[in-house]
């Protein structure tokens, strides 16, 4: 095989060891360039952690000492000092779906995820952190105590590469429950965990966090590496990201010992109560609907794309459309951009013979890739809704909240809601018609990892909670003394 | 060149509003036109469409407006023009299930030059009646896809555009390139046709015109089920799948009465397998040796005729008889030697392949060569994937498919098609026949690109055709 000489190389690193030999090429489809990685299937068997009591060198470190190595890592992958996370940036702007501008500042955002103060709210909120550094015992009524601690796995993360932050959060993740991580990158971007795996080994070549994780690359779905990994001799659980292709695949591999636990593809939606609007806080209400629909270019699930709009004159709905748009084009450009390439053909059809059904929709914009909005005159949103991408959101007119809430589900991840005043009656009959999380309009894109995810608690998930029960023979008699 | 004009329209015009008296009933003068005046002939034609219906139909001239076009000097001039998939499904989906046929038909309007004046739509309360008033009380026969999206295109044919399509149609397969006879001067055929005789979709909207032009009469044309296919209950079925592919199997709303129809039809098409051996049992005794037309998707043609050979007949039918096998059955993968098998069941020399869509009058049939020719009322465009814009009329080019039909009289005949296909715009095939043709090898766009291995935290339309692949694959196992 002709190598070009100046393909980018995606090393594998297993366990601090950084491994650029026996390199095959990967052809990135669509966009991304090619790039080089040593071929999988020659190390297949050295990526995972088959003794699981390989994992003990963990728990010689204090939950604050992980803190610490997190917080020193974090300040590492500045990218303007960090020649591994240039290169990944670099990358990024061919693989990653998004512009230059939005892949800089995603790049440039990283290493808060690190942060002290972050991390400490993770530990607070997210797990109860005393199950982390020993046993936590309790007192039963029957007179036993009951002792329980969190205790890490060995697990597969195959994160989203639509943004940069899932390779830094299974990281952050892992270690905090003092776990064993393999982190297969996508192709999407290929490089984040890489770099971030590569600056671990340069803080700490030794150290057990570093030596927890492993970062390769192979084709989703390789039967020959999967087979062999996705044992439960190998691993207890796989945290996957994405959509039916990328989990199909996994599905098959599960069995009684090996858990999955799936970070399902999501949509999101904001809620306005127009009615109770006056001018000026619809134009606050714009400006902030305007950053829920246009941050990252709408290329996160947290985006809004269907925009409930509740009120009794319907004819405000373009108003409030018509200032979104502009507030859209105002936006800075290191949250968002025109798109990267134009609207996706299947979107930009949809929209043009949109734009001809005047009796139905009306179209704001959407003529060369600076977004667009569309205003439904019935009730309902468009069908071609899960085609939205790019800046391009829907707005629905409806009567009454019960009106938006039909068209939830278990997709949904994010209810953007403006004034704050309707939150309490949003919060409730959202959850139960599927949402899992509810933020002030504006802020969607900017979520908070202290808390549940997707509905899931990520932290206690990944951990395997075992329990000490102690028996007091003079509060609880065994069964051979009942005889 | 004013004098010459003049002819040449009226050639043009006699092309594509009577084209069976044009070619005279004979494949081999439709093969047989000179390039040159055929290129004349279409852009003529072309002209004398876009003026007829630029600010007639609604929706053609909101585009031709937006796109500043008012003439046609050149073929590619109506590229901009052309419709594509979502045109005919830009109505909410949700007007059907409110049962708002009132909107729908002004939807409808937009797409047509028919008169829809006298339809009463405000009194329908099912696609089905909806259907039915419209055949009652317009010259349309709309034709409906079947939704596996979970929307249904809605494609305005009138009677006399499917009538002349399948006059065209029975010229094209049941001839020989060579032959000087007239197609309307010839016997009737025995028609065979595996599903039901009356329905809104495509395959099933033809057999009016197929009973009149092809069986001529009511006797000749046999159906597996003699009745009609509920068009409510085709799409409940897809909607249904579509939605508990994305997961919302509880939001598809159902009137009872309508679920209870879908369990009807679901017995119904179970009794399919028996109900097609006591067809071919029947049909085996009492057409044997005949000439029969079947036009079926492929794998409804290879499992009628492996059913058949099961039980026992073999060579059933006239060896000339008519067999044209039409593609499409998505993710259907052609078994071993199918084209045998259909071929020792129904006893014939050649096995028909068919290239066509519902949109338009396309009935390319493949020649011994392996080529699909193009008709000459059809004006084939092969445009750039990416920009849209045509490629060079020369040479072989591969892009994207897309059409003009002129015979498309009252709706606009600009379609663009998911295919990506190979057009010898120069070569002569060594069939002989004259006109352009496309390579054996037609792909489709949407299959294209897919399990690139990125991962994303979006749910997106991929994910969930992706998923609608997988439930219709676990349901036909």
């Amino acid at each position: 095989m002709t190598i070009a000489a100046s393909a980018t190389v995606v090393p594998l690193v297993i366990r601090g060891e950084v491994i650029e030999t026996e390199l095959i090429e990967f052809g990135a489809r669509g966009d991304g360039r090619p790039f080089l990685a040593p071929d999988p299937s020659r190390f297949v068997d050295r990526i995972p952690l088959t003794d699981p009591a390989g994992l003990s060198d963990l728990y010689a470190l204090s939950v604050d000492e992980i803190v610490d190595y997190l917080v020193e890592l974090g300040n590492r992958l500045e990218v303007d000092t960090n020649p591994h996370m240039q290169s990944a940036r670099e990358l990024s702007y061919d693989a990653a779906p998004t512009t230059q501008p939005i892949v800089d500042e995603q790049y440039r955002i990283l290493p808060a995820l690190f942060r002290r103060g972050g991390i400490e709210e993770m530990l607070a909120v997210g797990i109860d952190r005393a199950c982390l550094e020993g046993w936590v015992p309790a007192r039963l009524v029957d007179g036993r105590t009951l002792s329980v601690r969190a205790f890490g796995s060995r697990a597969v993360h195959i994160s989203a590469g639509n943004g940069t932050l899932g390779a830094a959060l299974a990281v952050i993740r892992s270690a905090l429950t003092r776990g064993d991580a393999i982190l297969k990158s996508p192709s999407n971007d290929p490089l984040t965990a890489a770099a971030i795996a590569r600056t671990m080994c340069e803080l700490d070549p030794d150290h057990p966090v570093t030596r927890h994780v492993t970062v390769a690359y192979w084709r989703g779905g390789d039967e020959t590496i999967e087979r062999r990994l996705y044992h439960p001799q190998n691993i207890e659980k796989i945290v996957a990201w994405g959509g039916f292709a990328s989990i199909k695949h996994i599905t098959r591999y599960l069995r009684p010992g090996l858990e999955l636990v799936s970070f399902d593809p999501k949509r999101s939606a904001s809620i306005i109560d127009l009615d109770a609007l006056d001018d000026d806080s619809l134009d606050d209400a714009a400006r902030r609907l305007a950053t829920d629909i246009g941050q990252l270019n709408q290329a996160a699930c947290t985006n809004a794309r269907i925009v409930f709009v509740l009120t009794s004159a319907p004819a405000r709905v373009d108003e409030l459309a018509l200032r979104t748009y502009r507030a859209m084009q105002e936006l800075p450009e290191a949250i968002s951009t025109p798109a990267k390439h134009g609207l996706s053909r299947e979107l930009q059809l949809n929209l043009d013979a949109a734009s001809l059904s005047e009796d139905f929709y009306r179209v704001i914009g959407g003529e060369h890739g600076e977004g667009a909005l569309i205003v439904s005159r019935l009730p309902a949103p468009v069908d071609f809704a899960d085609l939205l991408d790019d800046r391009v959101a829907n707005l629905v007119p409806v009567a009454t909240l019960d009106d938006a809430l039909r068209f939830f589900d278990t997709h949904t991840q994010t209810v953007g809601v403006y004034p704050e005043s309707l939150r309490d009656a949003v919060a409730g009959p959202a959850a139960l018609h599927g949402a899992q999380r509810i933020v002030t309009l504006g802020s969607a894109c900017v979520p908070s990892f202290a808390g549940p995810h997707d509905a899931i608690e990520p932290l206690r998930r990944l951990c395997r909670w075992v329990v000490q029960e102690k028996t007091d023979a003079t509060a609880h008699q065994p069964g051979y003394m009942l005889a | 060149v004013a004098t010459a004009d003049a002819p040449a329209l009226s050639a043009a015009k006699r092309m594509v509003d009577d084209p069976l008296e044009f070619f005279a009933g004979s494949l081999t003068r439709i093969e047989q036109m000179d390039r040159a005046e055929l290129q004349q002939l279409q852009l003529e034609a072309l002209r004398a469409r876009f003026e007829a219906l630029r600010d007639r139909v609604g929706t053609l001239k909101k585009l031709a407006d937006r796109q500043r076009v008012d003439t046609i000097g050149a073929l590619d001039d109506v590229v901009p023009l052309l419709f594509d998939h979502a045109i005919y499904k830009s109505y909410p989906s949700r007007l059907i299930l409110d049962r708002n046929f009132v909107h729908l038909t002004s939807w409808l309007r937009r797409l047509t030059m028919c008169d829809l004046g006298r339809v009463n739509a405000a009194g329908c309360e099912s696609l089905d009646e909806w259907l039915a008033e419209l055949d009652a009380h317009t010259e349309l026969r709309v034709a409906h896809t079947s939704g596996t999206s979970g929307t249904i295109s809605f494609l305005p044919w009138s009677v006399t555009e499917l009538e002349t399509f399948i006059g065209l149609l029975a010229v094209v397969f049941t001839q020989e390139f060579g032959d000087t006879a007239d197609w309307r001067e010839s016997a009737p055929l025995e028609v065979l046709f595996p599903y039901f005789r009356r329905g809104g979709a495509m395959a099933t909207r033809q057999n009016d015109a197929t009973e009149r032009l092809i069986a001529r009469g009511p006797d000749r044309f046999h159906a597996v089920f003699g009745g009609r296919v509920s068009s409510d209950v085709l799409y409940l079925a897809a909607r249904m799948r579509a939605a508990t592919a994305k997961g919302q199997a509880h939001t598809v709303e159902v009137a009872p009465a309508l679920l209870a129809r879908k369990d009807e039809l679901e017995q119904l098409l179970a009794a399919m397998p028996q109900r097609v051996d006591e067809f071919l049992d029947r049909q085996a005794h009492e057409l044997a040796g005949k000439r029969i037309w079947t036009l079926a998707t492929w794998n409804m043609i290879h499992q009628m005729a492996a059913s058949g050979l099961q039980r026992g007949h073999r060579n059933v039918f006239a060896p000339d008889s008519v067999v044209i096998a039409a593609g499409g059955a998505k993710g259907w993968e052609p078994p071993p030697g199918w084209q045998d098998t259909i071929r020792q069941f129904f006893g014939i020399e050649q096995l028909h392949l068919f290239y066509g869509m519902s949109e338009i009058a396309l009935a390319s049939r493949r020649c011994e060569h392996g080529h699909y020719h193009l008709s000459p009322w059809i004006v084939p465009f092969v445009l750039d994937p990416d920009t849209g814009e045509a490629l060079a009329r020369s040479g072989a080019r591969t892009g994207r498919a897309a059409y003009f039909d002129l015979l498309a009289q009252t709706r606009w005949g600009g379609f663009i098609t998911g295919d990506e296909v190979t057009l010898h715009w120069d070569e002569p095939c060594p069939c002989g026949r004259g006109t352009v043709y496309l390579d054996e090898r037609i792909a489709r766009f949407a299959d294209k690109g897919g399990g690139d291995d990125k991962v994303t935290c979006v749910a997106t339309a991929e994910a969930h055709t992706e998923a609608l692949e997988y439930l219709n694959t676990f349901e036909q196992a």
